[in-house]
């Protein structure tokens, strides 16, 4: 049962990576976003 | 940062943790095959999610060759990589799962084999996607491929029931035989519901992702 808590934690930790990963992601996205809208106010 | 995305992400977490709680500590270990039988928790969500994803592709195929209205396109790659991801885990942790139980990692048998032929047929759907020359052109071929591609989800499905294999038979509405201790069936639907979300959090990135790249590619011409 000890080895199944260390799997916990290694799981815990990819899991806390991927969703760190995907705040990254969000930001990255949403600052492309912004960026777009900027251009296209340009553009008008 | 966007709103949806924040939510979608916490959700992602939690939802995942939750599965982790209850793949690893709430569930009882299997009585022949113990602790090594908790891949089950992991594997059979990502074979259901990628089932899914791929129902995604060919309603999304269908709805573009009627329209021809790009955001279908763009739904149908965004779930076709998603629904590779996936079945990357079946295809990952069926084998692991294998080596104690069987004592082999890979066998030829019929759900294993159609399951691998089901990852090589998406792996061929973004190939095609990305090698046809012009993008109009491609997104009707990938749209006509992710259609028929499809045939083979229904075979993996019923494989283990049309033919003798290695593989168990379905734990889930196989048959008198079949059946799981309530806390399993728990354990297995809050994982199904986390890796839903999960699939639905990647797929909402990538579709916007996809959609902000052909938005940036008008400005650069």
């Amino acid at each position: 049962m000890d080895n199944l808590y260390y799997l916990v934690i290694a799981y815990a930790v990819v899991f806390t990576g991927l969703f760190l990963f995907l705040l990254q992601i969000a930001g990255r996205l949403t600052r492309l976003e912004k960026k777009i809208k900027a251009l296209q106010s340009d553009e008008l | 940062m966007k709103k949806t995305y924040l939510v979608l992400s916490w959700l992602c977490y939690i939802s995942m943790m939750t599965a982790l709680y209850m793949a690893l500590i709430y569930a009882p270990s299997e009585r022949t095959m113990g602790v090594v039988q908790r891949i089950f928790y992991f594997h059979v969500p990502s074979a259901w999610i990628a089932f899914l994803a791929f129902a995604v592709v060919a309603f999304a195929s269908i709805r573009f060759l009627q329209t021809h209205n790009g955001k279908w396109d763009r739904l149908a790659q965004s779930s076709a990589e998603t629904g590779i991801l996936f079945l990357t885990l079946v295809l990952i942790t069926g084998p692991l799962w294998a080596k104690p139980v069987w004592n082999v990692f890979w066998t030829w048998d019929a759900r294993l084999t159609t399951s691998f032929v089901l990852w090589l047929i998406y792996i061929a759907y973004l190939m095609l996607r990305h090698y046809v020359i012009g993008r109009e052109r491609g997104a009707r071929f990938a749209a006509i491929f992710g259609i028929i591609g499809f045939v083979d989800v229904p075979v993996v499905y019923m494989s283990i029931r049309w033919w003798r294999t290695l593989h168990p038979a379905p734990v889930i509405g196989g048959g008198t035989s079949s059946g799981l201790a309530p806390k399993m069936i728990f354990a297995l639907l809050v994982c199904v519901v986390a890796f839903t979300i999960l699939y639905t959090t990647l797929l909402v990135f990538r579709f916007k992702s996809l959609t902000l790249q052909r938005e940036m590619e008008k400005f650069i011409g």
